[in-house]
């Protein structure tokens, strides 16, 4: 269990308030947060029992009688701590558009359709290795009104949980090769050398033969089990 | 080298996707909880429509989710939860379209509570404020500008 949560490097998240992100300039908080020590409940794990989990939420192809449209993908990786120790048992919630680039949600006025096959969300339980694997569809493209002509580029929206309410985490996985990435203001809203990290590996050894396309994506949360010298 | 995951905004459409939680979270005030009603606003004193809460606070039980709720904010920036009356705080986590990464504040009901670290003339902003109802307090979360909320980063070696 982690029991030591080092500084935050520099260079990892995103700055609060980023300009060519508009609405961080709103909503960003201007001042430093304060430090302080992980207290009881941030250190308390957060029981995620496989009764959370409903049936197919593994696999977002599977929630309706009917199948989705779009390329089948498989999205799997590790869950870690700074130790490169796997978080286990720990909940990871997804939601995307689908493959239209149209999102289930009231708010959603681009024009492209629903699809009444793809909720497009789900969850899962990393295992004792902190490995997650979800089947879903490839997201497409969609446009957004932060500047002329702005498109976000593919992403599937992660949720997780780790062991620790410290741990948490949301944050966005991209897919190789997408041109959208270069003019995506949320994803260089992250430093260089750290956003690439966002970005999934194809990978053969998760492919599906004759099913679908494999994309790697491990993550890394914060916190390490070092015992400290002065204990 | 740490290669720890950079965070990134949920967005604007979370809800569909997250409801599973605000729903298997909901709770009725108990004869021990006290309620905390408040808004989510802006740097300009907008209400924040598509924020999401979490909240944690100690919990008796070991049960599924103990002490945990998740929260959406309605189209007026508006959120409802339950705290217990005794707490010295709960934590408070805040997401947002616009927030690029989580915003960790807390919520206490009595001043003496918040911890020293916080300068005294920011300290108001984590203190909920009583009603007439007993059972009522109410504390707004401003995430920008004049009257910003206090936040919170994490650092160090466990509490035990």
């Amino acid at each position: 269990m982690t029991k030591q949560l080092p500084p935050v490097a520099a260079g990892t998240h995103p700055d609060y308030r980023w300009p060519d992100y508009r609405s961080t300039l709103t909503r960003g908080p201007m001042q430093p947060p304060i430090v302080l020590p992980p207290d009881a409940v941030a250190m308390t794990p957060l029981v995620m029992p496989v009764s959370v989990l409903a049936p197919h939420d593994a696999d977002l192809t599977r929630q309706s009688h009917g199948k989705p449209l779009g390329e089948r993908i498989v999205v799997s990786g590790r869950v870690v701590d700074e130790d490169g120790k796997p978080v286990r048992d720990s909940l990871i919630e997804l939601w995307q558009c689908n493959a239209a680039g149209r999102y289930r949600h009231s708010g959603d006025r681009h024009d492209a359709p629903l699809d009444p096959h793809f909720p497009g969300f789900g969850k899962t339980l990393t295992d004792d290795d902190g490995r997650y694997r979800f089947v879903t569809i490839k997201p497409g493209a969609y446009p957004w009104g932060n500047h002329s002509n702005a498109w976000r580029p593919a992403h599937l929206h992660f949720s997780l949980f780790g062991n620790l309410y410290a741990q948490r985490l949301i944050t966005q996985m991209y897919f190789p090769g997408d041109p959208l990435l270069a003019y995506d203001p949320i994803y260089h809203g992250v430093p260089a050398g750290a956003r690439e990290r966002l970005v999934s590996a194809f990978d053969l050894a998760l492919t599906v033969e004759g099913v679908a396309l494999g994309y790697r994506f491990d993550i890394m949360l914060r916190g390490r089990d070092a015992t400290p010298m002065d204990l | 080298m740490s290669q720890l995951t950079p965070s990134q905004t949920i967005g604007p459409f979370f809800a569909e996707g997250l409801r599973w939680a605000v729903d298997a979270t909901a709770r009725a005030a108990g004869a021990n909880d006290v309620t905390v009603d408040g808004r989510v606003l802006d740097a300009i004193g907008a209400p924040v429509a598509d924020a999401l809460l979490e909240i944690r606070q100690p919990s008796a039980s070991a049960g599924t989710l103990a002490g945990f709720q998740r929260i959406a904010t309605d189209p007026e920036g508006v959120f409802r939860f339950h705290v217990a009356r005794d707490i010295r705080h709960a934590d408070v986590t805040v997401f947002a379209r616009g927030l690029s990464k989580a915003a960790n504040t807390r919520v206490h009901l009595n001043a003496d509570h918040v911890p020293a670290a916080v300068p005294a003339g920011r300290a108001y902003t984590l203190v909920a404020q009583p009603t007439a109802d007993a059972a009522k307090f109410t504390w707004d979360i401003r995430l920008s500008g004049g009257d910003e909320t206090v936040f919170f980063e994490f650092q160090g070696v466990a509490h035990r």
